[in-house]
């Protein structure tokens, strides 16, 4: 008997909107938690790109452009970057991925992550290139390039995880 | 015909609701993006306009982050441990001719310090403000390659400020840079925002620490033909009224003749977990000035608001 046949339906409808904001937290929280492994602070992959490239392709009502440009906004405050930067590249990113998503839902694995890893390049640099305009300076662009290399090796469990999280949601809402 | 435009409806109803959503999440994100635009423009206008969101924004991930961080900090001081073993031996023997030459170091300094004190009283040199301090813990790493600052976990109700200096045992660690009544947050020396003026111990001439998001900040506006030498030690110059003179803060690590200067800093940024935020009783410099003199303008997004 599978997992989900033993929970009651209304602890698997409660899941399905608690799960995905936890994955959400989850990831904000990696992004700014401080591992004193040599160089690590200084890369910080951004995790929440898989959040966003998979509801955006998925099920793009999970997370609506509201919250990815809240998600924006709350990340910006914490960083400390201008405010807006973050919240314009999630929002971009999201549109983007969620007009293809017809297209990239019916994709193999392996299509989706090349695609993820040039959406995490494309939405680094764009991150990188407004701050360095915004703040005048040239901004080491090594540390990105490593930070992206960790988030999309790291893709396939964020993809497991919320690939869970996904069939847990399709599984409440078809029960009675 | 009836019959058959109500078997049709469903159809037609998804037939139209499809592209109207479509333009919906077209329409709404694109409004966001300009939404993003414009906050950009404005928080980059006026950097200072948004400071108490973030305040509260630290406020409420602090006490999440304080107990997230404590398996974390485990893990880490367990992997010190564990790798610390494996060199006890040689450790041990460093750490013995270490202590040989402290120990001449020590008795040196409690000469130095008693001449120092009958030579201030002599003058009737004015002490730099009290000092009291507070430990916080680091609970928060946030910025990643573009911002380098931290959280920590102590606010205004802790007496914290804006502008006092965040120490470790090393040397100096940056500045606090924005205040929420339980947390707060340090630029680091490193940062883009943070410029030290400082003196190099063995010639007594002044420069500025610059950091621009590397790991070794820059040495700049030292007067030409300064006489720089690697392994020369720097301490805060005490110039601008942020910091107090001689705090301990790098030490210069590469000299490229006719070419930047790059220093490291003395206290271990990349593994910070407790750090002591220090009231020298410094009298912050003017928003004015800070706007406009190059020690202490930063380009970006938070500088340091006068009080």
């Amino acid at each position: 008997m599978a997992i989900e046949q033993q929970i009651p339906a209304k602890w698997l409808i409660i899941s399905s909107y608690v799960l995905p904001v936890m994955v959400l937290v989850g990831a904000i929280l990696l992004s700014i938690m401080p591992v004193h492994v040599g160089g690590y602070d200084k890369i910080l992959p951004p995790f929440i790109y898989s959040v966003i490239y998979y509801w955006a392709v998925f099920r793009p009502k999970v997370f609506p452009a509201s919250l990815a440009f809240g998600t924006g906004i709350v990340m910006d405050l914490l960083v400390g970057l201008t405010v807006g930067v973050n919240a314009f590249v999630l929002v971009s990113m999201r549109w983007i991925i969620v007009v293809q998503s017809r297209f990239l839902s019916g994709q193999q694995f392996l299509a989706q992550w090349l695609v993820y890893g040039i959406m995490t390049l494309l939405g680094q640099f764009s991150l990188w290139a407004l701050y360095s305009l915004l703040s005048q300076a040239f901004i080491p662009l090594i540390p990105v390039v490593i930070g992206c290399v960790f988030s999309i090796a790291l893709f396939p469990l964020f993809y497991g995880i919320l690939h869970n999280v996904h069939r847990l949601i399709e599984i409440a809402h078809e029960t009675p | 015909m009836n019959h058959h435009s109500r078997r049709n409806t469903p159809k037609t109803v998804s037939w139209m609701y499809e592209p109207i959503m479509q333009l919906a999440e077209r329409l709404s994100s694109a409004f966001l993006i300009a939404v993003s635009l414009i906050l950009m423009v404005v928080s980059q206008i006026h950097p200072n306009l948004l400071s108490e969101t973030r305040s509260l924004a630290y406020d409420a991930i602090a006490p999440v982050m304080a107990t997230a961080v404590k398996p974390i900090y485990a893990v880490s001081n367990w992997v010190d441990h564990v790798t610390g073993i494996s060199n006890l031996v040689s450790m041990n023997a460093r750490l013995a001719e270490e202590n040989a030459k402290l120990y001449k170091w020590y008795e040196k300094a409690l000469q130095l310090e008693a001449e120092n004190r009958s030579l201030r009283e002599l003058v009737n040199l004015n002490d730099m403000g009290r000092k009291s301090f507070v430990s916080a813990r680091v609970i928060a790493d946030p910025g990643g390659p573009f911002v380098h600052s931290v959280i920590v976990w102590a606010g205004t109700r802790n007496g914290v400020k804006e502008g006092q200096s965040v120490l470790t045992g090393k040397g100096l660690v940056g500045r606090i840079s924005e205040t929420g009544s339980k947390a707060s947050r340090v630029i680091l020396l490193t940062d883009l925002n943070s410029r030290v003026p400082v003196v190099i111990e063995r010639s007594r001439q002044r420069a500025i620490v610059a950091g621009d998001n590397n790991d070794k900040p820059k040495l700049i506006y030292l007067p030409d033909g300064a006489s720089v030498e690697r392994g020369d030690r720097l301490v805060t110059s005490g110039h601008g009224g942020i910091y107090i003179p001689g705090i301990p803060v790098a030490i210069v690590d590469e000299v490229v003749p006719g070419n930047e200067i790059r220093v490291r800093p003395l206290a271990d940024l990349q593994r910070l977990e407790y750090v002591q935020i220090v009231d020298f009783g410094m009298r912050m410099p003017l928003a004015d000035e800070e706007k406009t003199d190059p020690v202490y303008s930063g380009n970006g997004t938070s500088p340091v608001k006068a009080q």
